[in-house]
């Protein structure tokens, strides 16, 4: 079941941008990535489907109610969403039991002091609950504006670049945190972001956007490995552009021939798009196959990075596992893993 | 090493200057607060001297009298202010109707005003002789006993007409603060299930608090130091009661106790502003800005927002400078007459002469404070520069008390000196002269050239001077080709802040000035007091002229200021 359909949804934020969804649904308890560049129209999305704008036209169901649509508006109050920004938005005037209380008026006070507690018990802030926000370290205002949108049990979380304010020791571990929390409580959220690592670790599902538009959604190994076009591709990881061309035996290049099925719709000249660690090095002294002459590698921990010049003079970048890491000047054969190779019909 | 080179050498005596500097700067700016200090010192100084019967006297016929209209008048204003303030403050930043763009500066121009000035032409207009009661009498053929119009000379009267053109400062800090707060606080509000009224009371109002006091504050001393208007609409005060005892009375010592007890009240609002804005200084919890996206109003919301911003507006600035026109124009005598050049001249030439002064002292105290130098050298800059910067709460009475006493005194000194050496009188030397008045001016406005000039000196960062320090730019050529392209804008916003506020002062100027000196204001006030509203008109348009300077100014400034605003964007 989908907790929120976007349809034949049409914004504009100034003249000359605009955001054009066909349909985006997120699923219950799961949580959907925006991905995309800044100014990809992904925030403005995230605003729309929380009732802090109003789009022009095109219709938006939480819960299968119509929150916005023909003649139709819920405004932000009455669509019980949950919304935690960047910079968390905390109110610096109330306590972190304030804030977290804020969203639950018309209730006994008894009730909201039970929901509050229960909700800070799960986050670990009980004892905070005096505090006041500017005394907390990041993670724990981080956790705060979690627990205050989450409290009055919110249809879904809209979540705006939640992580990005954190360091990045932090930030990977507040991630996994809060991918637990969501799932604990079956929560559906949809999250803003433009780090595509971030995407791919939290997302059940990820919707990529550039320019108002959406460009491919799936799960983040469909799109990791079978990116739509060449903004996919290049946006998910690195990618090396290589020069190929299509010849009677098939796809040709200075790395070596490619089975490719969009092969068959060119003809003549065209470019691939390899990842670094679909480009597998063996040191060797035969020059007969595709070969590389090693620049200088790098060595980053687990793995390396190797750049690699190419008979043609044209410099690509391997990824090899660091036992495998060679010596400068080596001469290396080049073999591909076929499926992290893409050919897009038209670049 | 026991070899000290050449260059080390240098260093060492450059070092030892630089402590001299320094020393020098702080026992300069040392001088200039003791001299600012002086009036204060003076009038707190005459608690304790007995004034005998007239005390007695004062004590218990009009002091009750004073408080008590005080304490109604700083009621009233508040609640005005902060009713005017705040609610168009809110509205122009956070809605979209029509003419929002033109209010949000337009509601600056009653600052324009000064309060003596709108007292005189509301009374011109709603006094039984004026166009309104004359209208109303002609339609329905009422005779004086037939109805009851409300009094414009009443404290009532007197509320209005402060609130009026004071509420500006009320607005300016609310609406900075508003435009400060992080939207996305309010937004988050609003998904928690929270309208606008409430997300305004319990996020955006808390927080803004503290600036809001402020600007109430601020808007508190100019009631407590107006005389003008409080003297033409025969409501007692202490300000009244002090020029009074003075020049009435002739008693010196109980006008010094009058205003002591003038500036307790002063102090108090000081004492309530720092208190307030160290207790719950919000931290801000955001460092990210967003584009305000205002929410637009329709129909009877648009119009009833519309009015709730033109009707202070229109009340406060265009009613009363378009009757002071229309006065001017219809008794052209008030302008176009042989004397009028002369009152424009002698008003902007004392008002240059003022303000170049306040500059020229307020760049001496803030570069000396920024030369640094021992702790203790800086510490003394330090607080004089605060001490400095306390005239601006000083009322013009009580500060022209505070000087015209120790001066006579001087001048008595000197002449009695004089008389038994040398046989010569020398009469009054700084009493009644120019010069006296320009020490009460320069006491009462360096507060405002000193933060500007601070304000704009601090943007000048060490690392900047550090950066130009390693081109081989220093010393003087530091300052001319790093400091002055930076600060000379707010320098002349230093210079005009200053004109204008001497243009428009009043009190001081009336029991200041030399014999036979007259500025727009003063005439503006004399005519005023005669009855004679209409000669007063033209003066009171050229102060309400010049006044406009300023407010082009601020809202130019405040319209930059907020983070996150786009470029060209207007807030």
């Amino acid at each position: 079941m989908s907790k929120l359909i976007i349809t034949d949804l049409l914004h504009h934020n100034s003249e000359n941008f605009s955001v054009k969804i066909d349909l985006l649904a997120a699923e219950a308890g799961k949580i959907l990535c925006l991905l995309g560049p800044s100014g990809c129209g992904k925030s403005t999305t995230l605003r729309l489907a929380a009732g802090l704008d109003n789009p022009e036209s095109g219709n938006i169901h939480i819960n299968g109610d119509c929150v916005a649509g023909a003649g139709v508006f819920v405004p932000a109050e009455d669509r019980r969403v949950g919304l935690v920004f960047q910079d968390y938005a905390l109110f610096p005037h109330l306590t972190v039991l304030g804030n977290i209380q804020f969203g639950l008026q018309n209730m006994k006070a008894k009730q909201r002091r039970e929901i509050a507690e229960t909700i800070m018990k799960k986050l670990d802030l009980t004892a905070f609950s005096e505090k006041y926000p500017h005394m907390l370290s990041g993670g724990e205002q981080q956790r705060v504006a979690l627990a205050r949108a989450l409290a009055p049990n919110p249809r879904i979380m809209l979540m705006d670049e939640p992580f990005s304010g954190l360091d990045v020791v932090l930030r990977n571990h507040v991630r996994d945190e809060t991918v637990t929390l969501l799932k604990e409580t079956g929560t559906t959220a949809l999250l803003v972001t433009h780090d595509p690592e971030e995407a791919m670790r939290m997302a059940d599902k990820i919707v990529l956007m550039k320019d108002g538009r959406i460009e491919q959604q799936g799960t983040p190994a469909e799109l990791y490995s079978n990116p739509k076009n060449e903004f996919v591709a290049s946006f998910l990881g690195d990618v090396n552009r290589i020069s190929a061309f299509v010849n009677p035996e098939g796809l040709q290049s200075e790395v070596g021939a490619i089975l490719h099925e969009n092969a068959k719709n060119i003809t003549g000249d065209c470019e691939i798009l390899v990842r670094p660690e679909a480009i597998r090095l063996r040191p060797t002294s035969d020059a007969s196959g595709p070969t590389g002459r090693v620049l200088k590698s790098r060595n980053l921990g687990a793995y390396c990075l190797v750049d690699l010049e190419l008979p043609s003079g044209k410099v690509i970048v391997a990824r090899a596992a660091t036992i495998l890491q060679p010596e400068d000047d080596q001469i290396c054969a080049i073999s591909l893993d076929q499926r992290q190779v893409f050919l897009f019909a038209s670049v | 090493m026991a070899v000290v080179s050449p260059t080390q050498n240098l260093n060492i005596k450059k070092a030892r200057s630089r402590g001299l500097f320094s020393s020098l700067g702080a026992g300069l700016s040392l001088l200039v607060a003791s001299l600012i200090a002086i009036p204060i010192l003076v009038v707190f100084g005459f608690i304790f001297v007995p004034a005998g019967d007239i005390w007695s006297h004062l004590a218990s016929t009009v002091l009750p009298l004073y408080l008590i209209n005080t304490l109604i008048l700083g009621a009233g204003v508040a609640v005005l202010v902060l009713t005017i303030g705040v609610s168009t403050a809110w509205l122009v930043t956070m809605y979209e109707f029509p003419g929002r763009r033109y209010f949000s500066w337009a509601l600056f121009l009653p600052l324009a005003m000064p309060a003596y000035i709108i007292a005189y032409t509301y009374t011109g207009m709603f006094d039984f002789a004026g166009p309104v009661q004359t209208f109303l009498r002609e339609l329905f053929g009422w005779g004086r006993q037939d109805y009851w119009f409300p009094p414009v000379r009443s404290i009532g009267g007197a509320i209005l007409m402060l609130g009026l053109v004071l509420y500006p400062y009320v607005y300016l800090v609310s609406r900075a603060a508003f435009l400060e707060q992080s939207v996305c606080a309010l937004e988050v509000g609003r998904t928690l299930g929270r309208n606008s009224w409430s997300v305004f009371r319990e996020i955006a109002l808390p927080l803004a608090r503290p600036a809001i006091v402020t600007g109430l504050a601020l808007a508190l001393m100019e009631t407590l130091s107006d005389f003008g208007t409080v003297q033409y609409f025969a409501v007692d005060t202490f300000t009244t009661g002090i020029y009074r005892t003075w020049l009435g009375l002739g008693e010196p010592a109980a006008a010094a106790q009058l205003a002591a007890m003038l500036m307790g009240f002063v102090f108090f609002l000081v004492i309530l502003e720092r208190v307030n804005r160290g207790a719950r200084k919000y931290h801000h919890t955001t460092g990210r800005y967003q584009q305000i996206r205002r929410e637009r109003l329709k129909g009877i919301k648009a119009l009833l927002a519309f009015f709730a911003c033109f009707a202070p507006i229109f009340f406060g600035f265009l009613l009363p400078s378009g009757w002071l026109l229309n006065e001017s124009i219809s008794h052209p005598g008030s302008v176009l007459n042989a004397e009028f050049p002369k009152l424009v001249m002698s008003s902007i030439s004392i008002a240059v002469m003022a303000s170049i002064f306040a500059l020229v002292i307020a760049m001496l105290l803030v570069y000396g404070n920024r030369m640094g130098g021992q702790k203790s050298a800086s510490k003394i800059k330090t607080f004089s520069i605060r001490v400095a910067a306390m005239g601006y709460a000083i009322p013009g009475p009580v500060l022209a008390v505070g000087i015209l006493i120790p001066f006579g005194f001087a001048d008595n000194a000197v002449d009695q000196f004089m008389r038994t050496q040398f046989g010569v009188s020398t009469g009054l030397i700084l009493s009644g002269t120019l010069f006296a008045l320009m020490f009460a001016y320069v006491v009462r406005f360096l507060a405002v050239s000193l933060n500007t000039v601070e304000g704009s000196v601090e943007k000048i960062t060490p690392s900047m001077e550090q950066a130009a320090r390693t081109m081989g730019v220093t010393g003087i050529r530091a300052i001319f080709k790093v400091h002055v392209p930076i600060i000379s804008g707010s320098l002349m916003t230093a210079l005009l802040l200053v004109f204008v506020d001497v243009m428009k002062e009043l009190p001081a100027t009336l029991i200041m000035r030399p014999f036979g000196f007259e500025t727009l204001a003063v005439r503006a006030y004399e005519m005023a007091s005669d009855e004679r509203l209409s000669e007063a008109a033209g003066p009171s348009i050229a102060i309400v002229l010049a006044g406009i300077i300023p407010v082009i100014i601020l809202s130019r400034a405040i319209g930059r200021s907020r983070p996150g605003q786009k470029p060209g964007e207007e807030s």
